[in-house]
């Protein structure tokens, strides 16, 4: 009997010791599920505002988080993010398949991992600006005039078109108003056909006995293109040199949208006035491939050279007053890194410096996406001498003036009111986009590209000749309404 | 019963007897954090309804300006006005506050607001614990 009951206790004391380390480690997972599921919230958070970072900075043109080719995946790999308390790594996957940007954030926090992965696709509409098609020498709302000089392209006016000297056009001219006077022409002519909307006797007033018109002429439907357009005398024997008719209907009014004056983005690294002068020595370099930057003052005299870092990102620079007298803005980049020179109060730019005209083999080399000058001050943005600048400017709301051999490479962008091009000024660019301002040529002023104006006047021995090689330099810039060329990026999906 | 055998009895008697209160101690305790275990749970995933509801901020840019509208100054788990209160499942009070920094450079440069989201278990308004501590980000995701 005893030592049944001796086993019978060893049984009993084995099963209540089995009992209690099942409670004991019943205790114990409880505890470490606990803890992973604190961590597998917080890498959550981690994931989601990685997440959210990424697709503002994709947006924003930021540059941190780029869109690999079709077919390609990009990785940041995983980086510490103290102020989350953990880590996060970006993946990038670019499906041109199904036309998706796949953004996989994980996040990580001790040793749990979270992912969330958001889909974008390109957007219709909003964001982007989408570049209207500039097909023409010079556009102009309202009113324009050249009264000499030469433009080789079309020309199209919104308002009344005249030529009050001896300037050729060579190409077409299309005409908006339907009013008396829409068109005058003195010794001067257009070297192609005229397309006006104008119905009214006297439309089109040839005021010199040499006014010429060497292709047709088609008036506003309907209209007896004789009393629209009188001959100087009935001894004239005819100032166009084609065929005259109507328009099978009007030809309609374009208004084209300025685009957004780009905000200026956050500058995690502060600089104080800089200043550059003195010897070979005096030279500064920044490099901001780590981030953006600011600077309340920038001076560079002396023939010394500001150079610019920006490796393979988008970089801004921002500077409260930047003054460069006799000096060089240098840029050294890779790939598509560019550099927004963004200028607050006061530009100024002078003697023979130059902007972005230095050697940089590895990167697009005097490229004039490779700076964007975004010049947010009210005093005249003045551009003179002998300086070549590749680059594009964008003006929000000052006079722009253009004088001497002043050169530039590059499109300008113009929210002001006027812009002015003198002397032997030079825009062998590309675009002169001022669509709230009047534009003045004079002088030997001189663009190779497309001007677009509130309205023009082109006096001297000024010229425009229309090329199509702005099209691959215009900047990236928000606003407008829709069309294509929009750069953000919708969500599509997030889980 | 030889004498052997009536103590080695008696000794198991007494390790059966240790064991056994060895193991109610064990229960009673695994009871207790069983329900502390819930708490717990109750307060994380308190928490990361917050953060989420939070996070939705990104949204939309009229959104965005409102966080601080909705959620500033809820940062004194003392007091009553200053706090976000919740009942949980379980039946255990649980308080909130939510910390909203202003807006700075989060990540890639970008602008937004670091919040920092702290659960509280109150047994009584004497006696408030720290539960959980999370840190989100939002940003305004959307904005033009």
């Amino acid at each position: 009997m005893g030592k049944y009951a001796l086993i019978i206790v060893a049984a009993l004391i084995f099963s209540l010791l089995t009992y209690s380390y099942a409670l004991r480690n019943a205790i114990f997972q409880s505890n470490i599920r606990t803890v992973q599921s604190f961590s597998q919230n917080q890498a959550h958070n981690i994931a989601q505002s990685a997440l959210m970072a990424s697709i503002k900075d994709i947006n924003a043109g930021g540059g941190n988080i780029t869109i690999p080719a079709g077919g390609d995946t990009v990785e940041t790999g995983f980086q510490q993010w103290s102020d989350l308390h953990g880590e996060y790594n970006i993946r990038v996957f670019n499906d041109d398949v199904n036309s998706v940007i796949r953004v996989q954030s994980t996040g990580k926090f001790e040793n749990t991992e979270y992912s969330a992965t958001a889909g974008l696709v390109l957007g219709s509409g909003g964001g982007g600006f989408p570049w209207p098609a500039l097909d023409s020498a010079i556009h102009s709302d309202e009113d324009m005039s050249i009264g000499n000089g030469n433009v080789y392209g079309d020309v199209f006016s919104g308002g009344k078109f005249s030529i009050p000297g001896n300037a050729q056009v060579h190409g077409d001219v299309y005409v908006i108003p339907d009013e008396t006077g829409a068109v005058k022409i003195n010794s001067g002519g257009i070297s192609g056909s005229l397309y006006a909307n104008t119905t009214k006797t006297n439309g089109i007033q040839y005021d010199n006995w040499g006014a010429s018109i060497s292709g047709n002429l088609l008036v506003g439907p309907g209209a007896d293109p004789n009393d629209v357009a009188p001959k100087i005398s009935q001894w004239h024997p005819g100032h166009v040199g084609g065929s005259e008719g109507n328009l099978s209907e009007p030809i309609p009014p374009v208004e084209l949208e300025s685009p957004e004056f780009p905000d200026p983005p956050a500058t995690p690294i502060s600089l104080g006035a800089i200043s550059v002068s003195g010897g070979p020595s005096s030279d500064v370099t920044l490099d901001l491939s780590s981030g953006n930057a600011y600077s309340p003052s920038i001076s560079v005299g002396s023939n010394r050279s500001l150079t610019v870092i920006v490796g393979n990102k988008d970089r801004t620079l921002r500077v409260g007053n930047f003054d460069m007298s006799q000096g060089h803005l240098n840029i050294i980049q890779e790939g598509e890194g560019r550099l927004q020179l963004y200028v607050d109060d006061y530009f100024n730019i002078g003697g023979s410096s130059s902007m972005n005209n230095n050697s940089n083999p590895s990167g697009n080399e005097r490229s004039p996406l490779n700076l964007l000058i975004a010049y947010g001050g009210s005093t005249e943005f003045n551009v003179g001498g002998n300086q070549p600048i590749n680059g594009n400017i964008f003006i929000k709301d000052a006079d722009l003036q253009i004088i001497g051999s002043g050169n530039i490479d590059g499109n300008i962008i113009s929210g002001g009111d006027r812009v002015d091009i003198r002397g032997d000024g030079g825009n062998n660019s590309r675009v002169i986009y001022a669509p709230k301002a009047h534009v003045t040529m004079t002088g030997s002023g001189k663009v190779n590209g497309s001007v677009v104006a509130k309205s023009f006047e082109g006096q001297g021995n000024f010229r425009v000749t229309y090329t199509t090689e702005f099209e691959d330099t215009l900047p990236d810039l928000d606003g407008g309404s829709g069309g294509g060329g929009s750069t953000e990026y919708n969500i599509a999906f997030w889980h | 019963m030889a004498t052997g055998q009536t103590l080695l009895t008696l000794a198991s008697i007494v390790l059966l007897g240790i064991i056994s209160m060895s193991i109610r101690s064990t229960y009673l305790q695994s009871v207790n954090n069983s329900v502390q275990t819930q708490y717990s749970s109750d307060a994380l995933d308190y928490g990361r309804t917050l953060s989420e509801r939070i996070q939705a901020y990104s949204s939309e840019p009229s959104l965005y300006s409102e966080l601080v509208n909705d959620f500033g100054g809820l940062n004194d788990e003392t007091d009553s006005s200053s706090r976000l209160e919740y009942i949980s499942p379980a039946g255990e009070t649980l308080y909130a506050t939510i910390e909203i920094s202003a807006e700075k450079v989060v990540l890639f440069d970008q602008m937004g607001r670091e919040v920092t989201i702290r659960v509280f278990d109150a047994k009584n308004e004497n006696d408030i614990e720290l539960i959980s501590e999370y840190v989100t980000v939002v940003v305004n995701l959307f904005e033009s």
